[in-house]
C-alpha cells in the first residue's frame, strides 16, 4: 500500500506496517526473560567456604596447593560476583529495551495517525476539487 | 616409642591435614557453587529462548548473546569441576597417606622394635656370660636400627609420595586462577629450605654394611610446627597473611574519545518537532522504533555483560578506566566468559549509557529522517552524557543506531577489538543487520 504525503512523496506504508509487526514484544516474552535472569542471579548468590592452607598438610606442596586453591576458590568467588552483576546488567538491558520499544510504538502510532490524517486530507481535498 | 625425623616430619605434616575440612569445605563447597553457575548457565539458555520470542532482529541477537555467555559460562564451570576434583583427590590422598602412615607401625615388617637401650653389665657375671650377653644385646641393637631405618624410609618414601601426590591439583588450581607463581609461601619447606632433601636429618645407624653398631639411637626432637590448627576451620586467612602475590593497580585504559555525533543527524529531511510530519520513505516511525529497539537493547546489554567487555571499553567516558575484575589479574569473568585480563564496563559508565537510551527516543521522535533519526538517537546519547554517549555509540551501543556514529565508531573500535576479541560479533551485522547497512 501507498500513500502519498503532503509534499508528494509517496509512503509504503506496507513496508511500515511490516516493520513494525517484525519485533514482537510481549509482556510475556519479556517476563520469561527477566524471570530467568532474576534465577540466575539468586542461583549465582553464593559464596563458597574456604579451605584453610593447613589442611592440606605442611609439607611444601601441602602449602602450595592450600594457597592455590584459596586463589583458585576467589575465581570461583568473583565468577559468581561476576554473574550476579552481568545478570543484572542483561535485565538493565531488557527493561531498557522495553521501555525504548513502548516509546518508540507509541511515537509510531502517532505518527502513522498523523500520515493517516495528512492523506486522509489530501483525498479529501482532492475529492472536494472532483466534487466542484 | 620414639620416632626418627623423617615420621617425625611426616607426622607434622599429617597432623593438620583434615580429608574431612578439605572435603566439607572444598570439594561440597565447589560442588555447590559449580552447580550454581550450571543452573545460571541453564537459566542464561533459558532466557536466551525466550529472547528468540521477540523476533525481528533483537531477538537473534539477545539469544545469541546470551548463549555466548552461557557457553562461556560451561568452559568455566568445566575448569570449576576440574578443581573440584582435584579437591576430592586432595582429601583422597590425605586419607591414603595417613592410611599408609599408620600402617608403618601396624605392619609387622616395619612394626617399631623395643630400643635395648644401652647395654648393662652385670658383675656377677663371668666372661662367657658377659660375651653371651653382650652379643644379644649388640643382635638387638642392630636389629632395633636396622628397623628403625626402614621405618625412617617407608616414612620419607610417604613423605614424598603425599608431595608428589599433590603436584596435580597444583596445577589444576593453577589454570583456574591464572595468576602466575607466587613467592614460596611462608618461606619455609621451600626448595633447598630446611627441608629440602640436601637437609635432612641423616638417618641413624646408618643402614647396610657400612652403619655403625653398637650405639644406641636417641633421635633428635624436632619441634613441631607452629602452624598446626586441629578444629579450626575459621582459620586466619593466610593468603592474606603476607604471602599473597601482591596485586598491582589496574591497568588504565584510555578510552579513544569520539566526537560527538551531530545530534540532529547527518541526514534530517523534512520538518522536525511535534508537529512535523516526517514525511519521508522509511518514516520517523519506523526508523525510531529500530533504533531504539536495537540501540537500547544492545546499548543496555553491553553496559555489563561480561561477554561483551570490549563494549565495556567502548562505553568508558573519558577518564574512566576500565579495571580487572576482582582481586584478581585474570578475573573470574574473563575466565567465565572468555575474557582477556581487562573486563567489565565500569560502573559509572552504565548510567550515562542508560540515561542515552532514553535520549535516542527524544531524539529520534523529532529527527524527520530514518537513519537520521537513529543517527540523532546515537547523537542523543551524546547530547544526555556528552561525550560518553559518543563513546558509547562508537563502542557499540549506538550502532545499531546507525548513521554516522556507527561508521565512525566501527574504524575506531577496530584497536579495541584486538584487546577485546571475545563474543562481542553477535553485535556486529547479525545485530541488526538491515538498519545498520
Amino acid at each position: 500500500m501507498v500513500a502519498i504525503s503532503g509534499d508528494g512523496s509517496p509512503i509504503d506504508m506496507g513496508a511500515i506496517m511490516q516493520f513494525l509487526q517484525e519485533l514482537r514484544i510481549d509482556t510475556e516474552t519479556i517476563a520469561a526473560i527477566t524471570e530467568a535472569l532474576q534465577e540466575g542471579r539468586e542461583q549465582a548468590t553464593y559464596e563458597p567456604a574456604q579451605v584453610p592452607q593447613s589442611r592440606f598438610g605442611t609439607l611444601p606442596n601441602g602449602s602450595a596447593l592450600g594457597h592455590h586453591t584459596e586463589l583458585a576458590r576467589r575465581a570461583v568467588k568473583e565468577t559468581l560476583v561476576t554473574m550476579v552483576h552481568d545478570l543484572q546488567h542483561y535485565d538493565d538491558g531488557v527493561e531498557t529495551f522495553r521501555k525504548g520499544f513502548n516509546v518508540a510504538d507509541q511515537h509510531a502510532q502517532e505518527d502513522l495517525d498523523r500520515i493517516a490524517a495528512e492523506v486522509g486530507s489530501v483525498r479529501s481535498a482532492t475529492e472536494g476539487g472532483l466534487d466542484r | 616409642m620414639s620416632n626418627g625425623p623423617e615420621r617425625q616430619r611426616l607426622d607434622a605434616a599429617l597432623g593438620p591435614a583434615d580429608e574431612g575440612v578439605v572435603t566439607m569445605n572444598g570439594v561440597l563447597e565447589w560442588g555447590r557453587s559449580v552447580g550454581r553457575l550450571e543452573e545460571v548457565a541453564r537459566r542464561l539458555r533459558s532466557a536466551a529462548n525466550a529472547g528468540l520470542g521477540i523476533g525481528g532482529q533483537t531477538g537473534p541477537a539477545m539469544f545469541k548473546a546470551m548463549r555466548r555467555s552461557a557457553d562461556n559460562l560451561d568452559a568455566r564451570v568445566a575448569e570449576f569441576r576440574r578443581g573440584q576434583a582435584a579437591l576430592e583427590s586432595a582429601a583422597q590422598t590425605i586419607t591414603n597417606i595417613r592410611a599408609q602412615r599408620n600402617q608403618i607401625d601396624s605392619d609387622p615388617a616395619t612394626a617399631p622394635l623395643m630400643d635395648p637401650g644401652s647395654f648393662s653389665d652385670n658383675p656377677e657375671w663371668d666372661d662367657e656370660k658377659r660375651m653371651t650377653e653382650q652379643g644379644k644385646h649388640n643382635a638387638a641393637v642392630s636389629a632395633f636400627q636396622e628397623r628403625e631405618a626402614l621405618r625412617e624410609q617407608r616414612a620419607r618414601e610417604i613423605a614424598e609420595e603425599f608431595d608428589r601426590r599433590y603436584e596435580e591439583p597444583i596445577a589444576v588450581m593453577k589454570s583456574i586462577h591464572g595468576l602466575p607463581d607466587p613467592e614460596e609461601p611462608g618461606g619455609q619447606d621451600g626448595p633447598g629450605g630446611g627441608d629440602g632433601p640436601s637437609a635432612r636429618a641423616p638417618i641413624p645407624g646408618g643402614r647396610g654394611p657400612s652403619g655403625t653398631t653398637g650405639t644406641t639411637y636417641h633421635p633428635t626432637v624436632i619441634g613441631q610446627p607452629t602452624d598446626i590448627d586441629p578444629g579450626d576451620t575459621n582459620e586466619v586467612d593466610p593468603i592474606d597473611n603476607g604471602t599473597e602475590p601482591e596485586i598491582k593497580d589496574p591497568t588504565v585504559i584510555d578510552p579513544t574519545v569520539i566526537d560527538p555525533v551531530d545530534p540532529t543527524g547527518p541526514t534530517t529531511i523534512g520538518p522536525t518537532g511535534p508537529g512535523g510530519t516526517g514525511l519521508v520513505p522509511g518514516g520517523v516511525g519506523t526508523a525510531v522504533g529500530v533504533g531504539l529497539g536495537g540501540g537500547a537493547l544492545l546499548g543496555g546489554l553491553a553496559k555489563g555483560v561480561g561477554i561483551v567487555r570490549g563494549i565495556g571499553a567502548g562505553v568508558l567516558a573519558p577518564g574512566q578506566q576500565a579495571r580487572p575484575l576482582g582481586g584478581l589479574s585474570r578475573s573470574a569473568v574473563s575466565g567465565t566468559l572468555g575474557r582477556g585480563a581487562v573486563a567489565g564496563a565500569p560502573a559509572q559508565a552504565r548510567p550515562a549509557a542508560r540515561g542515552g537510551v532514553g535520549a535516542t527516543s527524544t531524539a529520534g521522535r523529532t529527527t524527520a529522517s530514518g537513519r537520521g533519526a537513529a543517527a540523532a538517537g546515537a547523537g542523543g546519547r551524546g547530547s544526555g552524557g556528552a561525550r560518553t554517549g559518543a563513546a558509547a555509540g562508537g563502542g557499540r551501543g549506538g550502532a545499531a543506531g546507525a548513521g554516522a556514529a556507527r561508521r565512525r565508531g566501527r574504524g575506531d573500535d577496530a584497536a579495541d577489538r584486538e584487546h577485546y576479541d571475545d563474543g562481542q560479533d553477535w553485535l556486529d551485522d547479525e545485530a541488526a543487520p538491515g538498519v545498520l547497512d
